[in-house]
């Protein structure tokens, strides 16, 4: 069936949204498309940041095969991804289910929130000199308590704790934003429900587990993908406490494209480890978008 | 109306494209660069001229610390000398060096530039080759206030070759840093160690120190710089700075080259002995530095800068000796090189008033703010006749007598990742233990080997 012309009036009407649109696509333009079409276009080239940059076709994309400090930064950076998953979710739906339900639940909830206030650097730093084997707090604490072989433990030293310990940091400072989220979304499960599902003697996790969960579904979903970018995207914790170390356990894409790009001065490889980047995370999210879904519950 | 769409959709693209172009190409344009000087080019070493305008000049430390108050201290007789020159300071060390170089990409560079944007690497780095660095060759052959002969002479023979491109000079310096041992003189006397000369001596030291219960050494585990230094060492003394430079360009084979056996067994010797203070591969430098200062190990291998960057925290009445590193018997290489840097400022050709800049970096290359500089800092001068500072006057005599001057961790950190994954990684794995010297050797070589491809 042939689509109806519009009438003049909507005509006018959608010429007129355009001055208003106008300032924002610019902006877009300019601050986001524009850097995206150079990062394209400088993954063709062999540049140094300084002199003309040179065509190069798809070698630094084959280069990007070859290159084994690239793959091992691909390993670590789904790992980083994946202990943080694990150790965030839980964490932030239980702290924003139950601070919900207790008497100061509010004041915890801002202690919790409170280290998103700081700085990355801050935080990142902060967490380097609490496990610092000589002058470190968790180390003169294990001592205290008498377990100087844990307190022995570089946690920041050793390939096997030190990925650990920058998820850990990550989480801690980010926490609070996700209980947030979690938390508003627990809010909005009707009051009813929960109370009929303990009338019918559900204990508070199973009213939590078949009740309240599958209802935040969509909210997880959302927040499942939005740290999947996060994670995949991960920089400041890991080059503020490790810089990719020890033994480059640690090194993530991210920490690689700034070492490539700013030590080395190879602009043309980062920007092509960029692309990739890109495109892993456009592909995972839709990905991840599709297996997720489910028929949301109404309510 | 639909081609008149179209046409007007493709002129915009093609503006688009151009633009695009313009920009990443921009750096290339080549523009001559806008001067206020009010009497003529004397940056490019003329009559002294009567200077004017805004000069910025980059510090390495921000602001508020001492050194970027000794740099305003500076800026404000500089100013009271040249009254209508208006400097300002602008923090770009650490972190905040690709703030700097991007405004180099930018076309807005800085007028003086700290030492970081490779101008003293041999091949020049991008920036001298693309020619957006200022010659000083000229200036540098005027006579220097303060001197006898030219500004050039003027500097420590050992430091000059680090200045230079192809035959030019390129950095003048400020100062000297230069890689050496500090020792705790207390402990050293307590257990009846004289400052060790030959690295027998060395590891005579560590083995009485151990015993004493005392950790001879502290570094840092999460700085592979650091660790380095001690395999640049030792290879600088068994193999000699020209073939481990030809090594790491992938020339030849590390493995085969006389003394890498030794400097791979002498370096095994260190991590294997339990030298090292314990948790060092969780600590970062500042801590490593602080332990030493507490008391809790006898030596470090660190810069020249430890003092002056350390001062807050070292304890009253706590006394600090420095050596060179030791000499190794029967080596093949340097046993009196050293490593270091030279601090190189550069002027920027496309800086708003390079004129001011040179005169900027004559003026603290004087005698007198040279020695202040000496004096509240701890650091060593990189000209001649300027006394050094306590426990570096052995450094200092080498750099005046011309010593082999090798840059600090070998310049490998402006080289590809590949490089310098191949040769601090091995290190990193004997330290921690996971490997031997050998394999460490043969990791390094064959690494290089694939890395320079």
């Amino acid at each position: 069936m042939p689509r109806s012309r519009p009438n003049l009036l909507e005509r006018q009407r959608r010429r007129l949204v355009v001055p208003f649109l106008l300032p924002a696509l610019v902006l877009y333009a300019l601050f986001m498309l524009y850097p995206a079409v150079t990062t394209f276009y400088v993954a063709l080239t062999k540049w140094d940041g300084v002199n003309a940059p040179e065509w190069a076709g798809a070698a630094n994309f084959t280069r990007l095969t070859e290159d084994s400090l690239f793959s091992s930064t691909i390993t670590h950076t789904i790992v980083f991804t994946v202990l943080g998953a694990l150790v965030l979710f839980p964490g932030a739906m239980f702290f924003g289910y139950v601070t919900q339900r207790m008497r100061l639940g509010r004041v915890y909830r801002f202690l919790i929130l409170a280290p998103v206030a700081l700085s990355v650097t801050t935080a990142a730093l902060l967490w380097k000199f609490l496990v610092d084997p000589n002058f470190g707090a968790v180390q003169s604490v294990l001592r205290a308590i008498g377990l100087d072989s844990l307190a022995s433990v570089e946690l920041l030293g050793r390939p096997s704790t030190a990925m650990l310990m920058v998820v850990l940091a990550t989480v801690w400072h980010g926490i609070g934003l996700w209980m947030m989220f979690f938390a508003a979304a627990a809010e909005r499960v009707p009051a009813e429900l929960k109370e009929a599902a303990t009338l019918d003697g559900a204990s508070s996790f199973q009213v939590f587990r078949h009740v309240v969960w599958p209802l935040m579904w969509e909210v997880t979903r959302t927040l499942l993908i939005l740290w999947m970018i996060q994670g995949l995207q991960t920089f400041a914790f890991i080059i503020a406490m490790t810089n990719g170390g020890p033994l480059r356990a640690t090194e993530v894409i991210g920490t690689y494209l700034y070492k490539v790009a700013f030590a080395s001065s190879e602009f043309g490889y980062a920007a092509a480890i960029a692309v990739v980047l890109f495109a892993a995370i456009l592909v995972l999210t839709l990905l991840s978008q599709r297996l997720t879904r489910r028929e949301s519950e109404q309510y | 109306m639909k081609t008149r769409s179209l046409l007007r959709a493709t002129a915009v693209a093609t503006a688009v494209m151009l633009s695009l172009s313009a920009c990443i190409t921009g750096s290339d344009s080549g523009d001559e660069p806008e001067t206020e000087s009010t009497g003529g080019g004397d940056a490019s070493g003329g009559a002294a001229a009567e200077i004017t305008g805004p000069l910025e000049v980059v510090s390495f430390y921000p602001e508020g610390s001492p050194d970027f108050d000794r740099l305003s201290g500076l800026a404000e007789e500089f100013e009271s000398r040249h009254p209508g020159v208006d400097v300002t300071l602008t923090f770009g060390g650490g972190q905040d060096v690709p703030q700097i170089e991007a405004r180099w990409r930018a076309g807005d560079p800085p007028d003086v530039n700290y030492g970081f944007l490779d101008a003293s690497v041999p091949d020049g780095g991008p920036w001298v080759s693309a020619g957006q660095v200022l010659p000083l060759d000229d200036p540098m052959q005027q006579p220097l206030e303060g001197y006898d002969g030219s500004w050039e002479d003027a500097i420590l023979p050992g430091v000059r070759p680090l200045l230079s491109v192809d035959d030019t000079i390129y950095s003048a310096p400020e100062s000297v840093t230069t890689l050496q041992f500090f020792y705790n003189a207390a402990l050293f006397a307590e257990n009846g160690i004289e400052a060790p000369q030959t690295f027998e001596d060395l590891v005579a030291a560590a083995d009485t120190l151990k015993a004493a219960g005392v950790a001879p050494f502290t570094v840092t585990g999460t700085f592979l710089p650091y660790l380095q230094m001690y395999w640049d060492y030792l290879a600088l003394r068994h193999i000699g700075l020209e073939g481990l430079q030809q090594a790491i360009a992938g020339e030849v084979e590390l493995a085969s080259l006389p003394g890498a056996a030794e400097a791979a067994a002498d370096l095994e010797r260190l991590t294997s002995g339990g030298y090292f203070l314990d948790g060092f591969r969780g600590v970062d430098f500042t801590s490593a530095q602080m332990s030493f200062f507490q008391g809790d190990a006898a030596m470090i291998l660190m810069g020249s800068w430890l003092i002056g960057e350390m001062s807050a925290a070292i304890p009253e009445g706590f006394e600090v000796g420095t050596f060179a590193f030791p000499t190794v018997d029967g080596g093949s290489g340097d046993q009196d090189g050293l490593f270091g840097g030279t601090n190189g400022q550069i002027v920027a050709k496309d800086g708003e008033n390079p004129d001011a800049a040179v005169a900027w970096l004559q003026f603290v290359a004087e005698p007198e703010n040279q020695t202040a500089y000496v004096q509240n800092t701890g650091g060593i001068s990189a000209y001649t006749g300027i006394a050094a500072p306590e426990g570096f006057e052995d450094v200092t005599a080498m750099l005046e007598d011309g010593a082999a001057f090798a840059p600090s961790y070998m310049g490998i950190l402006a080289l590809s990742q590949e490089v310098q994954n191949a040769y601090q990684q091995p290190i990193a794995q004997l330290f921690f233990g996971e490997i031997d010297g050998a394999t460490m050797l043969s990791q390094m070589s064959d690494g290089l080997q694939s890395a320079a491809g």
